[in-house]
């Protein structure tokens, strides 16, 4: 399964991000998504929520999830509130299954998410957003701000996750090149409003520090 | 369920209490303190608490509502919400629901106390229906304004511009007295001070009517448009 889009471009009003590209993303694979800010990385994530663009088909939206700095969870609720409301929707197994993935059970449960760490907030957003179990998972710049052991918790739960789910497309929009280091995945940058695959990171990375 | 936590672990509760008490303040202390009057009986007081809430309202009440929804696009939990399978109009419901059952909650807290102080409940239906009917409309106006604005700010400033035209619009003409059925220089408002004044214990059918007609298609009118504007309410919450 892959995700293919033809032919798209992308506005922001009259600038154009992304001129007639292909979008082309295989499963059971971390689609890296690298460009310096500004380029449209972000604005595909929340196109292909919201469709501004007409190019994703009717009802795309809803098969996929974005986690990411626009897909918080409440910070106004305790952990235990949010788990409570989870499991009303969702089955108690998944989320004991991605809890332990994460390794997150010495998060207190009587805080209130806002006095929680920002690694403890992220991971508490990655559980709750792939409870959806969507076939396409964006994930828009999710390292971002974190500490070092935080990452390298979130770059072994992602290297785990592909590997249980190979079905799923999980596309990785970061500025973090950590994050192509130690996820093995394929490799895309965004620059002069195209789209450019590289089979080896090492390539990519060059060409993005030299530009 | 999502939205009484949220209503108490963000305080909102405790400010709505706070507005009440102090809008019935003020029906104690206009009369009191500037008219002068003497001695409050019961009547009046109640009269003027009503008056407070009719013609206040939107002033006091604008800040709470809009943050209450408003919260939720400025902290981006839009895309929460759809993962717990709510859309823009089950957003918009329940939000709208909780503080108009903390609002009935605290109206008959308020008045029993008042009713309890003066030892006299006659007036007690009549101002629960009243002041219940009268804040529902703060809530559904002042919410649908904030569900469909991009911040706060904007939500207050055009919930009070709202409030300021239908004032001006139905004082300046009869046939547009249902754009704000409670103002003071509406036929009702006049009907009520009637009934207070008259010792009537409740106002007229027709009247009572209208108040749950009016109500009813604000809350009709509401749902079609958070209905209506689900890709918008999507948008507000991601860009």
């Amino acid at each position: 399964m892959a995700l293919n889009i033809s032919n798209y471009s992308l506005k922001v009003k009259h600038n154009v991000l992304l001129d007639n590209v292909q979008l082309n993303f295989n499963s059971g694979t971390i689609s890296h998504i690298v460009g310096k800010n500004g380029v449209g990385k972000s604005r595909l994530a929340k196109d292909i929520i919201l469709n501004l663009s007409g190019y994703f088909p009717k009802g795309f939206a809803s098969g996929v999830t974005v986690i990411s700095s626009y897909s918080n969870i409440p910070d106004d609720i305790t952990t235990k509130v949010l788990f409570m409301l989870l499991s009303q929707t969702y089955s108690i197994q998944h989320i004991q299954q991605l809890i332990s993935m994460l390794s997150i059970e010495n998060i207190p449960q009587g805080v209130l998410i806002k006095q929680l760490s920002p690694g403890q907030k992220q991971k508490l957003k990655l559980i709750s957003f792939l409870l959806e179990d969507k076939e396409i998972i964006i994930l828009d710049e999710i390292t971002n701000s974190l500490d070092k052991i935080t990452v390298n918790e979130i770059h072994q739960f992602l290297n785990a996750y592909i590997k249980h789910h190979p079905h799923k497309i999980v596309v990785n929009i970061t500025n973090n090149l950590d994050d192509l280091h130690n996820v093995a995945g394929d490799y895309y940058l965004f620059s002069k409003k195209q789209i450019q695959q590289f089979h080896h990171k090492d390539e990519l990375i060059n060409q993005y520090v030299e530009e | 369920m999502i939205e009484f936590m949220k209503s108490l672990f963000n305080k909102v509760f405790l400010f709505l209490a706070l507005i009440f008490v102090l809008s019935f303040l003020i029906g104690w202390y206009l009369p009191i303190g500037i008219e002068k009057v003497e001695k409050l009986d019961y009547r009046d007081y109640l009269f003027s608490t009503y008056t407070v809430f009719t013609q206040f309202g939107f002033l006091m009440f604008s800040f709470i509502i809009a943050f209450f929804v408003n919260k939720e696009y400025s902290n981006k939990t839009i895309l929460f919400y759809r993962l717990l399978n709510y859309n823009s109009v089950k957003f918009f419901l329940n939000k709208i629901y909780v503080l108009i059952v903390e609002s009935v909650l605290l109206v008959m807290i308020m008045l029993t106390i008042v009713s309890v102080v003066y030892q006299n409940f006659s007036l007690f239906p009549l101002m629960m229906f009243l002041l219940t009917t009268v804040v529902a409309q703060y809530i559904i106006i002042i919410g649908l304004i904030s569900f469909l604005s991009r911040n706060i700010l904007l939500s207050i400033g055009l919930s009070i511009a709202y409030w300021i035209l239908t004032c001006v619009l139905v004082s300046n003409s009869s046939s547009l007295s249902f754009l704000a059925i409670f103002d003071a220089s509406n036929k009702l408002y006049a009907h009520v001070d009637h009934v207070f004044k008259t010792g009537n214990d409740f106002i007229s059918s027709s009247n009572s009517l209208l108040i749950i007609s009016y109500i009813g298609c604000l809350l009709l009118l509401s749902i079609v448009i958070s209905t209506l504007t689900n890709r918008r309410w999507l948008k507000l919450g991601i860009d």
